[in-house]
């Protein structure tokens, strides 16, 4: 329903009279078209959904802007700075656990660039891709299915419904050969607070045709500062696939002890490290195993904690590990034959971990999630973590860690300790990257309880602060805690993000307190 | 007649494979207006989205339920506990209520149901 520019406005963006909040939205509808600026409850609704410990009210966005061109995405930014309307720029909404699509502040109008979902080009030969921010990995999927071109995405776990802008530009990783997603990235096209588009890389050169094949381009790279950012908006993106390998072999391993971790890290890093494994394999724990599989009332109908003992259960009855170790090989069937039998012998000189292999786990859930997601196909498995405790509440608490099996046991004791004490469970997993770890621990809670939700936002500030103070940060957090994730990486990067944001956003229009950064 | 290449081509085969597909397929670069929502059909929809958690056991099945489309269409553009909402640049009206009547009028899934979903 388009919006009626007289009524009276329910939110309003910090700083906005309601007559120039008006006046704007009279403007946008002229722009954009009276259908695509948004101001009904009903039409709101969609945004306003979060997981995070903070009440929907205080991240409800005042309008919903929809544009479909560069041109529209000019005019957006020409009036908003005319009127110092701040805009929170999303491309699928799914950051689920991270914000979803909602805006960091109560008022800020969101453009959606959703329907900006045209695939403008795969090249099959050179396995590259430009593709606007609304596309979806489904969408590519698709696209890539029906022209038979043999080349894979990689995805992270809300493959079909996000997209590789959104999680790219957030630093989101994947689980394939190319999980580590900006380093896979190429070539940018940005449309600035000033109205300017630039084009990143290799894009500005007229004629060039290699915008997408060379990442650096000339003189200081830009590319970064586009990401977990609020400098500028994102128009079009290019990125690289990888080519089908003619065979995959993905492969599981069991481990029964808690404190196994220590051992399958070292075990595990020099293969990482030397690419014998080449993708971002995942080291997840019993919870996150079963959380992804069976409701937590199959075996627990209490609240808080769930008991070591029932734990114990569950690895027994349902033939999941302290510890699941999921990688995969790819390649000519000689590399994996070859690479293979390197694994086995890491093992065995080890001493410690069942092989798993894909004949032997057959179509059986998580293997066969896992084996999706390690060739990038399309798969939801993994929102069972959402049903796990029920009540729709998520953040995500992703820790950076050393690739040492020392670090892994300090942060997972440190991590058990202020869940446990909080009464929630430690469900995690870590993801492996070239040098280090993601450690992805999911705190989840019941959105329903207001009791339980406050005691998420304590227990979530306290995992910051803790391990912040052990000189552990996160690699990305939700817009609850942009803030106090953005402290602990210094007072001078503070400073130079906000002189970049004064540089390029004078007015500070542009997804105000993003990563902390603020006029 | 089934005859097994010689290891030589077996790796030259394997490479091609590696390497993509270096023939040149004639995949002409999409340059036209958008795809809207990108919607295709309720069926495709279903199959795609909805049912990577309700056919799982992710999330509750839904078809043989009878689900009235006003209550589906709800739930839908509000979400519900960890149930995403879908805004109508995802799925319009139309295409939402596509995928409505089709739940409406699905039939009971014949085969046992996998594990309960919340």
């Amino acid at each position: 329903m388009a919006t009626d520019t007289n009524q009276t406005p329910a939110v309003l963006p910090a700083n906005v009279t309601a007559d120039d909040f008006r006046r704007a939205m009279a403007e946008l509808a002229t722009a954009l078209g009276g259908d695509n600026v948004l101001t009904e409850a009903q039409d709101l609704a969609p945004y306003r959904k979060i997981m995070i410990s903070e009440p929907d009210d205080s991240h409800a966005p005042s309008a919903n802007l929809l544009a479909r061109t560069v041109e529209e995405v000019q005019a957006v930014v020409r009036i908003c700075n005319q009127y110092r309307i701040p805009v929170w720029t999303i491309s699928t909404g799914k950051n689920l656990g991270y914000g979803s699509a909602a805006p960091a502040q109560r008022g800020q109008v969101i453009l959606d660039l959703k329907l900006m979902n045209r695939i403008i080009e795969v090249d099959p030969v050179l396995c590259t891709a430009l593709v606007e921010p609304g596309v979806t990995y489904q969408q590519l999927k698709d696209y890539l299915v029906e022209n038979d071109i043999p080349l894979w995405l990689s995805c992270p776990a809300p493959s079909a419904i996000a997209g590789p802008v959104g999680n790219t530009l957030d630093r989101g990783v994947g689980y394939t050969p190319y999980g580590e997603h900006f380093m896979m990235q190429c070539g940018m096209e940005v449309v600035l607070a000033d109205g300017d588009v630039l084009r990143t890389g290799m894009g500005g050169v007229e004629n060039s045709n290699t915008w997408q094949v060379f990442k650096w381009g000339y003189g200081p790279y830009l590319d970064g500062i586009f990401t977990q950012s609020n400098y500028g908006i994102v128009t079009k993106m290019g990125f690289w696939l990888m080519p089908q390998p003619p065979v995959y072999k993905p492969f599981a391993i069991r481990y029964e002890d808690d404190d196994d971790i220590h051992d399958i890290v070292e075990t595990l890093r020099p293969l990482r490290i030397a690419n014998v494994i080449p993708n971002a394999m995942v080291f997840a724990n019993v919870m996150w195993e079963a959380a992804a599989t069976i409701p937590r009332s199959k075996y627990y109908d209490g609240t808080g904690v769930t008991p070591d003992s029932v734990l114990e259960q569950i690895k027994a009855n349902e033939g999941i590990g302290a510890w699941n170790v999921y990688a995969a090989l790819y390649g000519t069937q000689e590399q994996v034959d070859v690479n293979f039998a390197i694994l086995r012998q890491a093992l065995e000189a080890s001493g410690k971990g069942r092989l798993i292999t894909e004949e032997e786990a057959g179509n059986t859930e998580p293997f066969a999630y896992r084996a999706k997601l390690m060739r990038g196909d399309m798969t939801l498995q993994e929102f069972g973590l959402y049903r796990w405790r029920g009540g729709g509440g998520s953040m995500w608490f992703a820790p950076v860690s050393v690739a040492k099996g020392s670090e892994t046991i300090t942060q997972v004791n440190l991590a058990k300790e202020i869940l446990n004490r909080h009464g929630f469970d430690y469900v995690a997993e870590f993801v492996v990257g070239m040098r280090d770890l993601h450690h992805i621990i999911d705190v989840l809670f019941n959105r329903n309880d207001p009791a339980e939700m406050a005691a998420a936002h304590t227990c979530f500030a306290e995992l910051l602060s803790e391990f912040g103070k052990r000189g552990y940060a996160v690699y990305r957090v939700n817009t609850a805690f942009m803030d106090e994730a953005a402290d602990l990486y210094g007072p001078v990067k503070r400073r130079v993000d906000q002189a970049l944001k004064r540089a390029l956003d004078p007015n500070g229009i542009l997804a105000p307190g993003k990563s902390g950064i603020t006029i | 007649m089934n005859r097994k290449p010689t290891p030589a081509a077996a790796v030259l085969i394997a490479i091609a494979a590696l390497a993509g597909c270096n023939q040149q397929p004639a995949v002409a670069p999409i340059v036209g207006t958008n795809v809207a929502t990108g919607f295709v059909s309720g069926n495709h929809t279903y199959d795609t989205v909805c049912g990577q958690c309700h056919e799982t056991g992710v999330g509750p099945m839904l078809r043989g339920r009878q689900l009235h489309p006003q209550l589906f269409t709800q739930i839908v553009r509000n979400g519900m506990a960890a149930m995403p909402a879908f805004p109508a640049s995802a799925i319009t009206d139309a295409e939402l209520n596509d995928v409505a009547q089709l739940i409406q009028s699905s039939a009971t899934p014949q085969t046992e149901e996998p594990a309960n979903g919340n």
